[in-house]
């Protein structure tokens, strides 16, 4: 295939280009920046389209974005090129997206023909844009720019696709990563893990239908315990009827008993009451009468010791007769006695008195004539004196009588001098108004009238004193005379009484002397035995008072005696019984006796409440004809039935219970195991997922293995030879030294070892990395070939193996329409 | 009068398919709690009689809590009667533990036609049968009084069909011009309605709450009226579920990156306006180039804590067009066409390998 011509209409910075190529080598020198890589862009689009807007976006503005005209205008060209078949024009326009891009082919007549399909380029040379581009298209960026160690990645750059093989161990190591972390061939593997707890819960599980069987079996137990306890407790209540049927009738049976035991008490209590009462053979008395009967009893009786102790004695006889003796025609009267002591004392006290008076008289005598003479003598100092005093105030008085009537005269004079000329003022002033002028006169005035009152007062005050010492000097005399007066007349006092005293004590005296009398007893005689006799009176009428009392307890106790007991024999023989001896005893029989009725009449009215009352709450016609119940147990053989099943209801229903929760636990761990039912299901999810994932990966891995090896293979045997031709068109020795392994990778034996290129220097590399190119197109074109672009791919060669690089350039030319630009004249071609 | 169907709550269901243990421990309380606010509802609406027409359970043992709290619901509900058919996940373990204390509001059903004439309207007659092999033929004994208002009861699959002798399918052409006003049906998750014969008509509630997102929108149950002077049965449907699942379905097949699809998607969710309680599942569907840039997961992520449960299912089919890889001579090129070769793997499976191995030379996330 050859490119004859080109038009661009705009395609980035060229614009309206026509260019047309020859066959074989076609050589440009232009400078950089003249559009080689977009001339090398254009042509690969023509064939291809843009190639980076098939599936996945390569990185960076887009291609078409790149470019887009910068001046703008109509946006593609046309590329005529021959093949076997003839000459043909490839037409593309460009528009904003692919859809609305023009591409026509036209033959050589002009006519559209569709023989190249939508890429014409992968109808020509059989390999895809991206390829063709990287195949083509060969600059020194291109040769140096590959990762140094891996000179396969830049195997004719046709694996150095984007970044395929670039990641081909990136890629196998992370696939390997992910299949070892899965490998379920490892124990450490997540599928092997997975599988072991998978195996572990299915373990687990196995027991879930029988956990499942044993929780309904035990839920069904319980329920058919609970069912017989029930059926239990239903035939003990049938069984507890009976019981409360029996024990009704029982109830019935115990009433009836206990309404006969209450009649037939009732007859026993009648009888023993009338028996009772059977033996008062008259009435019967009451409690009361007989209480008091006997309380009668008890008074005579208390009056017994009286009777006994009122006997009088010799001593009480001889008592009487004395008081007789003495109270013949009087007695000691009723406080007398007392009297009598109280005159006495009064007797005396008035003797000691007068003792005592008579005694002070004579000391008061002798003190009067003391006290004489003593107030002669002051009398006779006092009135000296007094008669000094007296001369001195009337002096005093007669001076004071002088000043007033001086102050008197001179007040009159001031006060008349005033006026006159107080007079004379008002004539000549008609208006009375008063004014300084006029002051002295208004004071003389004053002064006069103050003049005249003081004159007046000190007149009268001299007077007056006078008067007083008058009166001071009347009094002065006075005491001479009263005092002489008073002694005396206490002296006369002191006589007067003790005269009284002894008329008093004379009085009394007779008082007594005539109480005395009464008794026979002389006064004069036993004067000084006066109150011991007194005393003594006194005693014999108390001890007579105490015999005739106590003569007169006795006849009254007697008299008691015989009363109450009269009343207590009638009061027996009211009951029909004979008085006997000892009514006391007689008494507390009857007492019993009675107290027994009593005791059996209320024992009789409460068998007879008794018996009411319950005829009252029962039916005893019902009671009297009940019948016991139609079955033939007993009481306790109902009640041990009924305890038996209470307890066997009972037990049943523990055992349920027991069961209840064992299937309860068993519940908790059904739904532990439905958990693990769960879980298991999502494990095995995802064991299934993980292992399709695994298998993928490995088929992947497998895949990509292969196709890397097969690639490899397709082009290794023959890049080699082809390479090692090209090779040794520019090395003058030494080719055969280098080889290509099954990885693409070029090695040079050196010392019999084999080295990477990459090891070698920048020159060493590029020559072989072109050399390899070149192979590779050699062994990728087989039928239409490519041109082939080489932007100046030399530039680290030097000049010998440079030119022997553009020599193989115009060789390969022979064969391949080559696009050479260099900037370098040194090595145009 | 008022009357509910209902059927098909299967409660103590363990729901671990799609949800993690502790998810599924909640869901299977809001279902078992739906169960209980429907009670309460019918309580507060007078409703006279709750028909549970089969699959009330979905295990053989029951737990204990779901059985006394469906056992407490209906003896607190005295004034409710309770018309229990058991279905085909219905096991006995239930009724056992009401051995010999069935509350007298809870009417149950047999191998053959139970009828129970209604306390609050007398003309309605709610007549059941439980399907098994016993008495597989029903049908021919079934006599309803055509002057009263029959609600027949039965569980299972129902197929204008005649002849399947499955004891699990509702042969309807049998049960045609029987005096059927209202043949309240289970078995069938979702509510359908359609027209019995000329009188009545046929009636799945669906399930009470959705367990699986094969059981997506809205569930309820059906609330029936009769009225006084009229033998007609006024039916509607009323949803009730605690949580509606959502399956949101993303056709990726003219995307080319996961951006786009997360786009897509959230306009659909937007679109349905589905509330935050929800369970959704978006289903990516379509095809998708191996080489596209797509992860599934992201769009997961992109979901995730904004619903009750999410979660994305991926049934796009890679697509690779071989042919476009037939001339790249890159080792891409070359690994595609030893997948396409490997004639152990299916398509699938190729299209899984190779994006696999195309993630790996990229250097991207293999999933």
């Amino acid at each position: 295939m050859k490119i004859l011509k080109i038009h661009i209409d705009n395609f980035g910075k060229l614009a309206d280009r026509n260019l047309d190529f020859e066959e074989g080598l076609n050589a440009w020198q232009e400078e950089n920046g003249f559009g080689k890589t977009t001339l090398a862009t254009f042509i690969a689009v023509m064939f291809y389209g843009f190639l980076d807007e098939k599936g996945r976006k390569l990185p960076g503005t887009s291609q078409r974005m790149r470019y887009q005209p910068w001046q703008g205008g109509k946006y593609g060209g046309n590329l005529v090129f021959r093949t076997g078949d003839g000459t043909f024009t490839i037409v593309r326009d460009f528009a904003d997206s692919p859809v609305r891009d023009r591409l026509e082919v036209f033959d050589r007549d002009g006519m559209r023909t569709e023989r190249f399909g939508r890429i014409p380029g992968l109808a020509l040379f059989g390999i895809d844009g991206e390829s063709f581009l990287r195949t083509i298209f060969i600059c020194d960026n291109d040769l140096r720019s590959s990762v140094p160690d891996d000179v396969s990645a830049r195997l004719g750059s046709l694996l150095d696709d984007a970044m395929d093989m670039n990641r081909y161990e990136d890629a196998m190591a992370r696939l390997k990563h992910l299949t070892d972390g899965m490998n379920p061939k490892k124990s450490n593997g997540s599928i092997s893990r997975d599988k072991a707890r998978q195996a572990e819960l299915t373990q687990r599980l196995r027991g879930k239908t029988q956990v499942e069987d044993n929780c309904a079996k035990l839920n069904e137990r319980a329920r058919e315990l609970e069912a017989e306890a029930r059926g239990d407790l239903a035939a003990k209540q049938e069984i507890d009827d009976k019981i409360a049927a029996l024990v009704k009738y029982n109830g019935i049976l115990a009433d009836r008993k206990t309404y006969e035991g209450l009649a037939a008490e009732k007859t026993r209590r009648t009888q023993e009451y009338d028996r009772v009462r059977s033996w008062f053979p008259c009435g019967v008395p009451t409690e009361h009468e007989l209480q008091e009967a006997q309380e009668a009893l008890r008074r005579a009786e208390k009056a017994e010791p009286t009777i006994r102790d009122s006997v009088l004695t010799e001593e009480d006889k001889k008592t009487r007769a004395k008081a007789a003796a003495y109270f013949r025609s009087s007695t000691v009267l009723e406080g007398e006695t007392e009297e009598m002591y109280r005159i006495c004392r009064q007797i005396r006290d008035l003797s000691q008195e007068k003792n005592e008076l008579q005694q002070e008289l004579l000391t008061r005598r002798a003190q009067a004539a003391e006290q004489k003479q003593r107030e002669a003598d002051e009398a006779r100092a006092r009135a000296e004196e007094e008669a000094g005093r007296q001369a001195r105030l009337e002096l005093e008085r007669k001076h004071r009588r002088a000043v007033g009537v001086a102050a008197a005269v001179m007040g009159t004079l001031l006060a008349v001098y005033s006026l006159l000329t107080a007079a004379g003022i008002s004539r000549t002033d008609r208006h009375l108004s008063f004014s300084f002028d006029e002051l002295p006169t208004l004071l003389f005035l004053i002064a006069g009238v103050l003049a005249l009152l003081a004159g007046i007062v000190m007149i009268f005050l001299s007077r007056k004193k006078n008067d007083g010492g008058e009166d001071t000097h009347g009094r002065t005399e006075v005491p001479e005379g009263n005092e002489e007066d008073t002694e005396d007349a206490g002296l006369e006092r002191l006589r007067t009484r003790i005269r009284d005293m002894e008329a008093a004590a004379a009085a009394e005296e007779e008082k007594v002397r005539a109480y005395f009398g009464r008794f026979g007893i002389p006064y004069e005689e036993n004067r000084k035995q006066a109150v011991e006799i007194i005393s003594a009176l006194d005693h014999l009428k108390k001890a007579e008072e105490q015999v005739r009392i106590k003569e007169n307890r006795g006849t009254a106790a007697r008299e008691t005696y015989e009363a109450e007991a009269a009343r207590v024999r009638r009061f027996l023989k009211s009951l029909g019984f004979a008085p006997e001896t000892d009514l006391h005893e007689q008494l507390e029989g009857i007492e019993d006796r009675l107290d027994d009725l009593i005791q059996a009449g209320r024992e009789l009215n409460q068998a007879t409440d008794a018996l009411k009352m319950f005829e009252e709450e029962h039916d005893t016609g019902r009671l009297l004809g009940a019948v016991r119940p139609d079955f033939p147990e007993t009481l306790e053989e109902l009640q041990t039935e009924s305890r038996a099943l209470q307890e066997q209801a009972r037990e049943k229903t523990d055992s349920a219970g027991t069961y209840a929760r064992e299937a309860e636990e068993l519940e908790r761990k059904l739904d532990g195991l439905r958990e693990d039912e769960e879980t298991l299901q999502e494990l095995s999810r995802k064991i299934d997922a993980d292992s399709r994932r695994y298998d993928l990966l490995i088929r992947t891995q497998d895949c990509l293995r292969q196709a890397k090896l097969s690639l490899s293979r397709k082009y290794a045997s023959p890049v080699t030879e082809h390479f090692r031709t090209y090779l040794s068109a520019i090395l003058e020795e030494g080719q055969e030294d280098f080889r290509v392994d099954p990885e693409g990778n070029v090695l040079v034996e050196d010392h019999n070892e084999p080295r990477q290129i990459a090891a070698y220097s920048h020159g060493y590399r590029d020559l072989t990395y072109f050399c390899m190119r070149i192979a590779l197109i050699d062994s990728m074109y087989q039928e239409e070939k490519p041109p082939v672009i080489l932007d100046d791919p030399f530039v680290n060669l030097d000049d010998g193996r440079a030119a022997r690089a553009i020599a193989l350039v115009r060789e390969i030319a022979q064969e391949y329409q080559v696009f050479y630009f260099t900037c370098s004249e040194g090595r145009k071609a | 009068m008022k009357l509910i169907h209902t059927a098909d709550i299967h409660l103590d269901s363990e729901l671990s398919t799609h949800l993690s243990r502790e998810r599924a421990k909640e869901r299977r309380a809001e279902i078992l709690e739906s169960f209980r606010r429907m009670v309460v509802w019918a309580q507060e609406e007078g409703v006279s009689a709750i028909l549970i027409a089969g699959d009330l359970f979905d295990t053989r043992s029951v737990r204990k809590g779901t059985r006394n709290m469906v056992l407490s619901a209906v003896t607190e509900h005295p004034g409710i009667d309770f018309y229990y058919l058991r279905g085909n996940h219905d096991e006995d373990s239930f009724l056992d533990t009401l051995e010999g204390r069935v509350p007298e509001n809870l009417h149950l059903f047999g191998p053959s036609w139970v009828s129970y004439e209604c306390r609050e309207d007398p003309r309605v007659v709610i007549t059941g049968a439980e399907f098994s092999e016993a008495h597989p033929e029903l049908y021919t004994t079934l006599s309803l009084d055509p002057e009263r208002i029959n609600i027949c009861m039965m569980h299972g699959q129902e197929t204008a069909a005649g002849s399947r002798s499955d004891a699990d399918v509702i042969r309807l052409r049998e049960l045609r011009y029987r005096s059927i006003d209202y043949l309240a049906l289970g078995h069938i998750h979702s509510h359908r309605e359609a027209p019995l014969d000329g009188r009545g008509v046929y009636v799945y509630p669906g399930c009470l709450e959705g367990r699986g997102f094969d059981e997506a929108g809205e569930k309820g149950f059906m609330l029936l009226e009769t009225e006084a002077g009229s033998r007609g049965i006024r039916r509607s449907f009323v949803p009730f579920a605690r949580r509606t699942l959502y399956r949101v379905s993303t056709d990726v097949t003219d995307l080319e990156d996961t951006p786009g699809a997360i786009l897509r998607t959230e306009r659909k969710i937007a679109e349905l306006g589905i509330p935050a309680d929800a369970m959704v599942e978006v289903v990516l569907t379509g095809s998708r180039n191996a080489e596209a840039e797509f992860d599934p997961l992201q769009v997961g992520a992109a979901l995730d804590g904004r619903f009750y449960f999410s979660r994305v299912k991926d049934e796009t089919v890679l697509t690779v067009d071989y042919d476009s890889y037939e001339k790249d001579e890159s080792l891409k090129g070359e690994f595609i066409r030893t997948v396409r070769r490997e004639n152990t793997l299916s398509e699938e499976e190729k299209s899984a390998v190779i994006r696999c191995g195309i993630q790996a030379l990229r250097g991207e996330e293999i999933q």
